[in-house]
């Protein structure tokens, strides 16, 4: 039996395909940690592309980390709900294409983190972004839009 | 009640949801863009309030206050789009009504922080710890958001209701 089959017939796999509450809970905890993740990425992205300039960069740091956990509850809820039905996933777009977005999403994130530390506490709400952390804040708009847009259709197309 | 609900099923709202297959998956889309803006935006002021984020000037918090609007915009729109398209079993959904309830909490306490919170914000120091009614208002709003998500997630799966 392969891999993906596997999975699907791990413990977790049946509890999440079979039970009554584990799909429900799983997916609530995806949307919780959705909203977090996302949420904080496009506040984080719109401050560095100078909206709400009254709130400092360094008070982003904070938010930074709260963003991971979201993006950790993601990971391992997201991690649950694959498993039951991990052959079906494996092959569709959707999901693969939303894969490549939430990558994406990731690596904005932890290029942007260090490049925020690095605009430091001496500019100010008034700080100049640079224009590399500004394009890195639009790519992350542009693919967390696109891994909330694309996670929500796996269950459509 | 029922002639209300009843009503509804006869308005072009619930043609839109329920004549074009495209229709629910894109505004169930926007919904879930609409709620990321508005927790991103809650999150950012209510660990203000919490007196975490203390780098963020108190009086200053609030600019955020647009970006929660949009999306609780979106989200009421898309919502109402949802309930003219299946009135019936929303109006006998468990988690639907306490998800209405918890929004409704969540309006009075952010009127709580209009009317209590953010005078008092406005006269402390800018980066100094809040109030006690502060934090209870940033808490409470938290919670009652992650409330709101848990409750709307779980409409399909807590009592289909009857039709």
């Amino acid at each position: 039996m392969d891999f993906f089959a596997r999975l699907e017939q791990s413990g977790l796999g049946q509890w999440v395909s079979a039970s009554i509450e584990g799909y429900p809970i799983m997916i609530t905890l995806h949307s919780v940690g959705l909203a977090v993740v996302a949420g904080l990425a496009v506040a984080i992205d719109l401050r560095l592309l100078g909206y709400f300039r009254s709130i400092p960069l360094t008070s982003l740091r904070t938010f930074f980390t709260i963003a991971w956990l979201g993006f950790l509850v993601n990971f391992l809820s997201g991690a649950a709900l694959f498993t039951s039905q991990a052959t079906t996933y494996v092959t569709d777009l959707t999901f693969l294409l939303k894969m490549a977005f939430v990558l994406v999403g990731a690596a904005t994130i932890g290029y942007l983190q260090p490049a925020v530390a690095r605009i430091g506490d001496g500019y100010g709400a008034d700080a100049v972004v640079p224009s590399g952390t500004r394009t890195a804040a639009v790519v992350s708009l542009a693919v967390w839009a696109g891994a909330v847009v694309t996670g929500r259709l796996i269950a459509y197309l | 009640m029922n002639s209300v609900l009843d009503w509804m099923e006869t308005t072009w709202l619930n043609s839109l949801a329920l004549n074009y297959a495209w229709t629910w998956p894109i505004l169930e889309t926007l919904h879930f863009i609409g709620m990321s803006l508005l927790i991103g935006a809650i999150l950012m002021m209510d660990l203000r309030l919490l007196g975490v984020q203390r780098v963020i000037p108190s009086d200053t918090v609030h600019k955020f206050l647009p970006l929660a609007f949009i999306g609780f915009g979106m989200n009421l729109l898309t919502g109402i789009v949802f309930v003219f398209g299946d009135p019936h079993r929303y109006a006998v959904n468990p988690s639907f009504q306490i998800k209405m309830v918890l929004i409704l909490l969540a309006g009075l306490n952010a009127l709580l922080y209009a009317l209590k919170v953010a005078p008092k914000l406005a006269a402390t120091p800018p980066t100094g710890d809040t109030p006690p009614i502060a934090k209870a208002v940033g808490a409470a709003s938290l919670a009652l958001w992650i409330g709101v998500i848990c409750f709307g997630r779980l409409i399909p799966y807590l009592g289909l209701g009857e039709l």
